[in-house]
């Protein structure tokens, strides 16, 4: 990552994802609430499967040229 | 749920953040590792539905006290970029997998994650009212 005061849990023992420390960091900037959003959006009552979902986000992320 | 990952790619973008992959996990493995966040981290707490989410994250990206200054995050977040960092922020609308090094010289961390969270927000949501109206919701 760019900064590394954002690498919040850089010391863990267990692999941690630079986007999962970033949501970590000053959490009610953004990770806490974005987090909140995500788990309602993926996982949350829905018309469309959990298998669906994650299909859309990776297809979402590809516009983007995003390869997480 | 596009809006979701509008933003949060950008965010992972201007931050250089690192893929799974170049972290060595498989694609297998990636999904696993974000599948126990999901499970684990917030389960069964949907909140309080989409729109009062969406008010939630604009409410901590646009009100948190931080490095810039609240109205100057609004402003961003309607369009209005202040000069030093527009060149910045027309990436992270149009193509913020371009962003490299350079861009964020001489900028702290707290005033590049505000900046582009509020930008991302914008066209994000601007996007999402677009299609909600198309589809008449």
């Amino acid at each position: 990552m760019r900064f590394r005061e954002v690498e919040t849990m850089r010391d863990a023992e267990l692999y941690v994802s630079d986007i999962g420390q970033a949501l970590q960091y000053r959490p009610e900037l953004f990770g806490a609430p974005f987090s909140k959003l995500l788990q309602t959006m993926m996982r949350g009552p829905s018309e469309w499967t959990v298998g669906e979902r994650e299909l859309f986000a990776a297809f979402s992320s590809s516009l983007r040229q995003c390869p997480f | 749920m596009k809006a979701c990952f509008d933003v949060i790619t950008r965010f992972a973008d201007a931050l250089g953040a690192t893929p799974h992959s170049e972290a060595g996990l498989s694609r297998e493995r990636a999904i696993a590792h974000e599948g126990r966040f999901y499970e684990e981290g917030y389960a069964e707490d949907y909140g309080a539905g989409v729109e009062e989410g969406w008010q939630r994250v604009a409410a901590g990206i646009l009100e948190t006290p931080g490095a810039l200054d609240v109205s100057v995050r609004k402003a961003i977040y309607a369009g209005d970029d202040p000069p030093e960092l527009a060149p910045l922020l027309e990436k992270v609308r149009k193509h913020a997998y371009k962003i490299v090094d350079r861009d964020v010289e001489g900028l702290s961390a707290d005033v590049v994650i505000e900046a582009t969270l509020a930008a991302a927000l914008g066209e994000a949501l601007t996007e999402r009212s677009r299609a909600l109206e198309a589809l008449g919701e």
